[in-house]
């Protein structure tokens, strides 16, 4: 519906969808770049991209599927951009590793970091369902997961996290 | 689900994404073009660097790089109109299209290059446009069946995405307007004269920017090496030296215009065992 209503001019049916699916964006594109600064210029780039080329969505009910497709593509261009500047890379992330905290709660962004170690596709469940307003239906529908799939993916990954955390506080003991 | 201390955890992780979520939903509206789904040409001179095969890199010798790399397009495609000191606004656009008409494929190979493009294979008549990258990444489109492979050598995939139409030049027209407005800025000085080039008799042209050393005491130079016969562009040399003439850079473009290409992504070398990743 909102897909239509872009197509019908409506730009406002498109920052709803922003709002809908942004945080999301910014999650996947997190796991790429590792700080927050540039997944957030990497979201705006895909929310661009994607209305650029919205006449190519064939079914507008898997924009959110379509969406995130988009975001791994730029992830992937990214990543290859930044393969040629490492040195750069390296500066930029010392910097931007500081602006990352702003809750300056250590705990959470470490949990942060941890989910990016994650396999891709537990990382898209964590992703999905705690930010598709923890809806299974929301978020099988960009996974393409079955329902049981899903669950056991999800569980899966929370298993992992905690003996991520596990491991991480025996170290600091 | 069961509420855990995780759960909590993972619900402030992931409030991280919603920062700055109004003010970068305003840039974004106000940044949008008028309509969605319309594809407009207002990037095209990134995608002529694209499609020579420059980065598009902040470094200022890259840049030099990209900018010598437009040349050579514009020189492919219009070399027989470039003598002495240029008037570029002469250059017969009609004339160099129908020429190109000719070349069912051009190739090239890059050496000496630091970033971007190896090689490159664009089919005029296919619509095939294959790149090799220094960091060992291989992109093949066929636009006629809207489809683009990108091989990622480091995950040994194969990541499949729509090609667009208009990322594809329907003639090398539309880049040499593009090279024309680079060309205008840089102001070349272009010094043609013939020499031998691999046992044959060439024409050269050598093309100095307009600073020549620049502020930074570097000196480059673009040798073009040119088929009098057919007015095709063999290769292209970029040089360059610092204050105390130190090489800083020293490439070479080699240019041939084979009759067919490669047709799929395996042709490149992509193992037939990577895998798929259908978007």
């Amino acid at each position: 519906m909102l897909v239509r209503a872009v197509f019908a001019g409506e730009k406002a049916a498109y920052a709803e969808l922003y709002d809908r699916y942004a945080p999301l964006v910014r999650a996947v594109c997190y796991d790429t770049t590792g700080n927050l600064a540039d997944a957030q210029d990497l979201a705006q780039d895909v929310f661009l991209r994607a209305y650029e080329k919205l006449d190519h969505l064939r079914d507008p009910a898997r924009f959110g599927k379509w969406l995130v497709g988009i975001a791994r593509l730029r992830c992937l261009e990214w990543r290859r951009r930044k393969a040629h500047e490492r040195d750069k890379r390296v500066e930029l992330s010392d910097v931007q590793s500081a602006i990352f905290n702003p809750s300056n709660d250590n705990r959470i962004e470490q949990l942060l970091k941890m989910i990016t170690t994650l396999p891709e596709k537990e990382r898209l469940a964590l992703h999905t369902f705690y930010l598709q307003g923890k809806s299974v239906d929301n978020a099988r529908r960009i996974t393409g997961l079955s329902r049981s799939g899903f669950y056991r993916v999800l569980d899966r990954a929370r298993k992992r996290l905690e003996q991520l955390m596990l491991r991480e506080q025996e170290n600091i003991r | 689900m069961k509420k855990t201390p995780l759960d909590n955890d993972l619900n402030k992780a992931y409030e991280a994404f919603n920062q700055e979520h109004n003010h970068l939903r305003q840039t974004l509206m106000a940044s949008l073009p008028e309509h969605a789904g319309r594809h407009k040409q207002s990037c095209r001179l990134s995608r002529m660097r694209e499609f020579i095969g420059a980065n598009i890199i902040k470094s200022r010798i890259t840049k030099i790089a990209a900018a010598a790399a437009i040349i050579i397009v514009a020189i492919i495609i219009g070399v027989n109109q470039f003598r002495g000191s240029i008037d570029l606004v002469t250059i017969a656009i009609a004339d160099i299209s129908e020429a190109m008409k000719n070349v069912p494929w051009m190739h090239h190979i890059n050496r000496g290059f630091e970033k971007g493009v190896t090689e490159q294979w664009i089919g005029f008549e296919t619509k095939i446009h294959a790149l090799k990258w220094v960091n060992g990444t291989i992109t093949f489109s066929n636009i006629k069946e809207h489809k683009k492979y990108e091989y990622d050598p480091e995950n040994n995939s194969i990541t499949i995405d729509y090609a667009y139409e208009d990322d594809f030049p329907s003639s090398p027209v539309s880049f040499l307007e593009d090279a024309i407005k680079m060309l205008e800025e840089q102001g070349v000085e272009i010094i043609t004269k013939e020499t031998e080039y691999n046992g044959q008799i060439v024409q050269l042209q050598e093309i100095s920017p307009p600073e020549t050393p620049n502020k930074w005491g570097e000196s480059y130079i673009l040798r073009l090496y040119i088929q009098p016969d057919t007015k095709l562009l063999l290769a292209g040399q970029v040089k360059g030296t610092d204050s105390n003439g130190n090489t800083i850079m020293d490439g070479e473009i080699t240019f041939d215009y084979p009759q067919t290409g490669p047709a799929d992504i395996y042709d490149l070398g992509v193992p037939r065992d990577a895998k798929i990743i259908d978007n």
